[in-house]
């Protein structure tokens, strides 16, 4: 039962973050679709239209409905905007949760997950100036996080960022850390690891550049402010992507952060892969060492991500998500997890996801059968 | 000039309704024809030397032998040459240009629809768990085996730029854990050596123009593990020896000659899932 409410805790916020693998449409750049230029967040006009001719499948639209119209259709309320300003957004997500169907412990739950509105300000050449966030229910049951009071609405996002040019670009306010590949399983070890999860965002500045060959960014938080002091999370990360083959990426980062009670740090190195036609390979792996004040639980763990997504049909995305885990990289102990997964967009505005996770142990000490989990997932947006 | 007019008419129009063909060309402008294929070939063809006629003829032949081909898949080389004649002639271009568009499409189809033979060799880490009951005159109990391997074989497989079939096989060797700590008897084994053969025939289709792969494994995997019985001797293991079938899912993507890939299946029981992991290339 414990093992089971961690689970619960652990799987509960999965979020809206971006979609690496669609480095597989040619976007290696989050910037293409989003207004935040690292991922995640509200989607800006390109990626409103991008999801719906390119990502969503066009099988319940009539043939005289042309992709132009599609497009047309893909902005909020299903319309183009009529003036260049304000963008909204509202999203819904929820899923079921079933752990080892079919087995004596099977058991399942509907977690609402994400109801929220995004709304972006821009303004000036090329959206030189942007002010950009979301406000929603918070999700339950993880809530109230680490050092956090108990709420009933909240903010995980909100900057201002400024863009002189199209290669440089700052922003200040509360986003995610930059590190890593930022897969949209935010359970996913490469995230809970270096704790750069959906439930981690931080208060600070970040800088992004991005050049022909060459993306990256560097930011210096002082925590989440939301938090009680002690438990802020104060440091700076960085990563740097290069492109490879005119179609790859390859990149590493680096974390750093501490609070009154521990010290994180990790680095990583990564790969997204472009398979053409929307199929695409992501690979991470990456170290983090925590260290404690009082020196109990200090510890190196060591893990690995290898997502390969295949598009069979426009609209449909066959995912298998493997990962391993070293807890702690002094011991013979590790996990690995494997769960092939659908991503369905059968509209514009309209994603269905079905994942199955399978956590197998390796241990001299203990043998028991793997863990089962299938998550069935509904995303809305408008 | 009239009658002229009314001569051609007469002989295009009909031309619709006969079967136009290289033989009847030759038969009829024998001479004409050996010249117009030098002078395409040293690019010296004046098209005003020849009689509208004859170049309606060509026309026709090459749109009866383009409907062949588009029908039946059955390829004159002539046509090839009495493209070339036609686009010297610069006669009718805009549908020289169509036609010529749809055989070369329907060319492109037919050769994405032929099947070709390729082998890979590869390496994958698989991982499957077992169980094993352990009895004594009493007391019948399950316990689980997780085993881990290296596999290193290769594969035939037929492809075309829509599906491929195959049949793989490697030789594996690895170990294997097993712990049973609440039932009688406690029994703990590690590091147990194992080595066996994986075979698998499968099916996929390719979903990408890189040539990446969806689809189903069935794979038998035979492996051979030798588990010591408890010491107290009350209690005996049935079956080291045995033969597993894994229905899988499995994606292959390639990056140029080499690629990775990945199976898990089959999902229908808790204890007894086999996923792989590898990395090969084709030639």
């Amino acid at each position: 039962m414990k093992t089971f409410l961690v689970l619960i805790f652990a799987l509960a916020p999965l979020t809206s973050w971006g979609y690496a693998n669609f480095i597989g449409h040619g976007y290696p750049s989050c910037l293409n679709c989003h207004f935040n230029p690292f991922g995640g967040g509200q989607l800006n006009d390109y990626g409103r239209v991008v999801s719906a001719t390119a990502i969503s499948a066009r099988t319940f639209y009539p043939d005289n409905v042309s992709e132009e119209k599609l497009a047309y259709l893909s902005g909020f309320l299903f319309r183009k905007p009529k003036q260049d300003h304000l963008r909204l957004q509202a999203n819904y997500r929820g899923f079921s949760m079933y752990q080892n169907p079919g087995s004596e412990q099977e058991s399942k739950r509907w977690i609402t997950m994400q109801s929220d509105i995004r709304a972006t300000l821009k303004f000036g050449e090329n959206d030189k100036f942007i002010v950009s966030g979301e406000y929603g229910r918070v999700p339950m049951p993880e809530f109230p996080g680490e050092g956090l009071n108990e709420q009933q609405y909240y903010s995980r996002n909100y900057f201002v960022g400024h863009r002189p040019n199209e290669n440089f670009g700052i922003y200040l306010g509360l986003m995610d850390k930059l590190y890593g590949i930022r897969v949209i399983e935010h359970i996913a070890y490469s995230r809970s690891n270096p704790r750069v999860s959906q439930n981690d965002p931080v208060h600070g500045i970040s800088t992004h550049f991005l050049t022909k060959g060459w993306e990256g960014g560097i930011s210096a938080f002082v925590g989440n402010l939301e938090q009680e002091p002690e438990y802020r999370m104060k440091g700076a990360s960085g990563m740097l992507e290069k492109t490879v083959f005119d179609l790859h990426r390859i990149g590493a980062s680096f974390l750093s952060s501490k609070n009154d009670f521990q010290r994180l740090t990790s680095a990583a190195i990564h790969g997204r892969f472009n398979i053409k036609e929307g199929s695409a390979i992501l690979s991470e792996i990456g170290q983090t060492t925590k260290s404690f004040e009082d020196n109990n639980g200090n510890r190196t763990s060591r893990y690995a991500l290898l997502q390969t997504s295949v598009r069979p049909w426009r609209g449909l995305y066959f995912l298998t998500n493997i990962e391993y885990q070293k807890q702690n990289i002094h011991q013979d102990d590790y996990s690995v997890r494997i769960g092939p997964g659908l991503q369905y967009f059968p509209i514009q505005r309209v994603e269905l996801r079905a994942d199955a996770y399978n956590t197998r142990n390796f241990s001299n000490d203990n043998t028991r059968k793997d863990s089962w989990l299938l998550l069935l997932q509904t995303h809305i947006w408008l | 000039m009239a009658i002229k007019f009314i001569t051609l008419l007469i002989l295009v129009t009909s031309s619709f309704y006969a079967s136009a063909s290289l033989n009847e060309i030759k038969h009829r402008y024998n001479e004409e024809h050996q010249k117009i294929l030098n002078e395409v070939e040293e690019e010296e063809l004046d098209p005003e030397d020849y009689s509208l006629e004859l170049k309606e003829l060509y026309f026709q032949t090459y749109q009866t032998e383009a409907n062949l081909f588009l029908k039946n898949d059955q390829f004159e080389q002539s046509t090839t040459q009495l493209q070339s004649i036609l686009e010297a002639f610069e006669y009718k271009e805009d549908e020289v240009s169509k036609i010529s568009e749809k055989i070369e499409a329907h060319q492109k189809e037919l050769q994405q629809k032929k099947f070709q033979k390729n082998y890979s060799l590869e390496i994958n880490y698989l991982s499957w768990q077992r169980e094993i009951d352990i009895k004594s005159p009493t007391i019948k109990n399950k316990i689980i085996v997780t085993n881990q391997a290296t596999c290193l074989g290769g594969g035939l497989h037929f492809s075309n730029a829509y599906y491929v079939y195959g049949v793989e096989g490697c030789l594996l060797t690895g170990t294997g854990d097993t712990k049973e700590k609440k039932s009688p008897p406690k029994y703990k084994e590690s590091d147990i050596p194992l080595w066996g053969i994986k075979t698998s025939l499968n099916a996929g289709m390719i979903v990408s123009t890189a040539g990446a792969q969806l689809g189903v494994k069935l794979p038998l995997l035979y492996s051979i593990q030798n588990l010591k019985n408890p010491p107290d001797n009350t209690f005996k293991l049935k079956e080291d020896h045995k033969i597993l079938f894994f229905p899988t899912l499995y994606t292959r993507l390639p990056l140029g000659t080499f690629f990775i890939q990945s199976e898990i299946g089959p999902f229908l029981d808790q204890s007894n899932t086999l996923y792989s992991i590898g990395a090969g290339f084709t030639f």
